[in-house]
């Protein structure tokens, strides 16, 4: 299918980190069909393996399926639900929000704000805080006790929403729209014989502290890993050290990045006439190349990221051309080495 | 009804969708249909036995939304308010602008990119934007203009308990019980009237009122319930589940006293559930209304709704009937009210 139809179908699942049965279960089905090994580990990673007749190494193409959300923490008196956050959210995107809560069912909630006619001019100026934002569910206390309960997951419902141009706005743009665009790689090199097995990882936790990566590249032990997630596109309140949409892969440098692994691709780039963005990062990409780059005895590792607008919130937007440029990247520096000791050196 | 009246696009001024689709439904219903050079709307019903007093119901067809006032070069969208809306609640609303209702969303700049100082502040409007997915300003102006109407993305949608969560109750709640009511027969000729622009002013009802010239009105409004979390209970102004509320006053008017005895007996003798408003915040169209012509005797009667001037206001199911039940025995039983305009001697 088309990536932006990989799109709509993978940000519709809802699986906030430590709680990516979803996504899991939906990887593994799919993948089955088109890879020789799915499996899926402890932590709910799950790790695909287009096999190779020759013997010419391990390649990690990783992306992470959580999203960020959050999780009922209490529930008062009167039956709203009180809620942590899971991952970095910024509050004054809550007020007025729609989400679901993952109960016995789905159930829709409301994030409750105050309206104008109540507040004191002091109030209005001032930020609302986490502790001041609640759900609600129209339950009472008992009925919330009873179908949704403490622990319970709570993500945006926000669906897809197509703009003008080829944009799209959603939830969990990242980092569904690396596993769009991986998948999407992967039906490119349907057919085509590799040198070396391909390993398609699909990560948890990341949101939390880059955790299921570490796991995940430790069971695979890559020659290499490139991990695909997004990273600031330009809009009208930021434009230092941003990417404007459209662009297509933004390749990161710095120590977080195999030196001589991300100059072969970009060697490749040129070569292909594939035109890409740099990023500079001096330190933590903040990304899972940060954690599989020291994962086992050291893997090299590259990062390539995709422009997206409003990161962390429910319209995270981006182009799809992005994505399809991007595929289009993997797909040309995948089959030009038959062994990963070429591109090693 | 009300999913269909709730997601229709009416924003002050721009109230043609709803006021078109609310004339074509009653016009069959009515002695005498018509529209004024403001836009309100005028249903004249015959009663079956008149005393000549008029009687008015009055609801209005607005909505508190947006307005474009510009498109930067880069393509996005800068919008002021169309009547009260709390700045904090916009942030990552999905929109809908123009007459083709094209897709956007209000972006904020991603929470990683924000110093602790920038998370800590309330964004006001003039620094948001909306998003179309334009590429250039250019781009934006095939499909978007100045003074474009802009109305929030926000689905009738069913919570627990008969809750319901749906953009404009406030007061399409009001047009869907006139709606209902006005097929019923009375003994009294009834005024049946959907006014424009209430909410930037109480303007359309200033000029129904000399109109019409009622000697008693009701006014059909959605009023708010802060009955949430983290409110003290004698802040909730008035409380869902618990009726319709009859006011005794607000910011504006101050309810017939008579008139308001008048309908509190007829809903305790029906057993039906009523409350009052615990507070005096908040206006409608009754003041415009008491006082627009030659005086009138008015009373509002409420839906007590959460979250109003918000695209995710909450109401009961429950609420709503009970309000038109009362209402519906209010007007068969309206001729039984005296109109006082004794002569003093």
């Amino acid at each position: 299918m088309s990536i932006s139809k990989y799109i709509e179908k993978l940000t519709c699942l809802d699986g906030v980190s430590g709680f990516e049965h979803n996504i899991s279960a939906f990887l593994v089905n799919y993948l089955k069909s088109i890879c020789d090994d799915v499996t899926i580990d402890a932590l709910g990673n799950v790790i695909a393996c287009k096999k190779s007749k020759k013997s010419g190494g391990k390649v990690m193409l990783e992306a992470h399926i959580d999203e960020i959300g959050m999780l009922v923490s209490a529930i008062d008196d009167d039956g709203f639900l009180l809620v942590s956050p899971v991952g970095g959210i910024d509050v004054r995107i809550l007020p007025a929000s729609c989400v679901k809560v993952h109960g016995k069912e789905k159930y829709l909630g409301v994030v409750g704000a105050k309206p104008p006619h109540m507040m004191s001019s002091d109030e209005y100026a001032k930020v609302i805080d986490f502790e001041q934002i609640y759900i609600d569910v129209g339950m009472s206390k008992e009925e919330a006790q009873a179908n949704i309960g403490v622990g319970a997951m709570v993500t945006f419902d926000a669906s897809p929403t197509h703009l003008q141009n080829d944009f799209m706005a959603s939830k969990c743009m990242d980092d569904r729209a690396s596993v769009a665009t991986i998948l999407d790689c992967l039906d490119k090199l349907k057919g085509i014989e590799l040198g070396y097995d391909l390993y398609i990882c699909a990560c948890v936790q990341e949101e939390v502290g880059l955790r299921g990566s570490v796991t995940c590249a430790y069971s695979v032990n890559p020659d290499f890993a490139i991990a695909i997630d997004v990273t600031h596109a330009t809009t009208p309140d930021e434009s230092k050290g941003t990417f404007k949409c459209g662009v297509g892969p933004v390749i990161c440098l710095g120590p977080n990045i195999h030196d001589t692994l991300v100059n072969n691709f970009i060697d490749t780039m040129k070569r292909s006439n594939i035109s890409y963005e740099i990023e500079v990062e001096g330190g933590n990409t903040g990304t899972d190349a940060w954690s599989i780059q020291t994962a086992r005895e050291g893997i090299p590792t590259m990062l390539i990221s995709l422009p997206l607008k409003y990161m962390h919130t429910p319209i995270e937007t981006i182009s799809i051309s992005d994505c399809e440029k991007t595929s289009h990247s993997l797909v040309t520096f995948l089959k030009s080495f038959e062994k990963t000791e070429d591109v090693l050196c | 009804m009300l999913k269909k009246l709730t997601e229709l696009s009416g924003v002050s001024g721009n109230e043609k969708n709803v006021s078109d689709y609310i004339f074509s439904e009653l016009q069959p219903f009515a002695d005498k249909a018509e529209k004024d050079n403001i836009g309100n709307l005028i249903f004249y019903k015959k009663g079956k036995n008149p005393t000549g007093t008029t009687v008015a119901v009055f609801a209005h067809m607005d909505e508190v939304g947006l307005i474009v006032t510009d498109i930067t070069d880069d393509g996005y969208l800068k919008f002021s308010s169309v009547g009260g809306i709390d700045d904090r609640i916009l942030l990552t609303q999905r929109v809908l602008v123009g007459k083709e209702q094209i897709n956007g969303v209000i972006g904020i700049k991603a929470v990683h990119l924000q110093t602790k100082d920038e998370r800590g502040k309330v964004i006001k409007i003039e620094e948001m934007y909306i998003d179309i997915g334009a590429l250039n300003k250019e781009d934006a102006q095939k499909v978007a203009k100045k003074g474009d109407y802009v109305s929030f993305n926000s689905p009738y949608q069913k919570l627990s308990r008969d809750r319901f969560k749906a953009k404009a109750i406030d007061d399409r709640a009001g047009c869907a019980i006139i709606m209902e009511l006005i097929k019923e027969s009375y003994d009294e000729d009834i005024y049946f009237c959907f006014t424009v622009q209430e909410e930037t002013g109480l303007r359309g009802a200033q000029v129904l009122s000399r109109r019409i010239n009622p000697d008693i009105a009701l006014v059909l409004e959605a009023t708010t319930a802060s009955d949430t979390a983290f409110s003290p209970k004698h802040l909730y102004a008035t409380t869902l589940g618990n009726g319709p509320v009859i006011t005794n006053m607000d910011r504006g008017a101050y309810a017939d006293k008579e008139l308001n005895s008048f309908i509190t007996n007829i809903a305790e003798n029906n057993s039906i559930p009523y409350q009052n408003k615990l507070t005096s915040n908040g206006g409608n169209d009754s003041r415009q209304i008491q006082t627009g012509a030659s005086g009138c005797r008015v009373c509002s009667v409420s839906l007590p709704c959460r979250y109003i001037h918000s695209p995710v206001s909450v109401a009961d199911m429950n609420d709503y009937k009970s309000m038109k039940n009362l209402i519906l025995k209010v007007l068969k039983d309206i001729h039984k009210f005296a109109n006082k305009k004794e002569v003093i001697q």
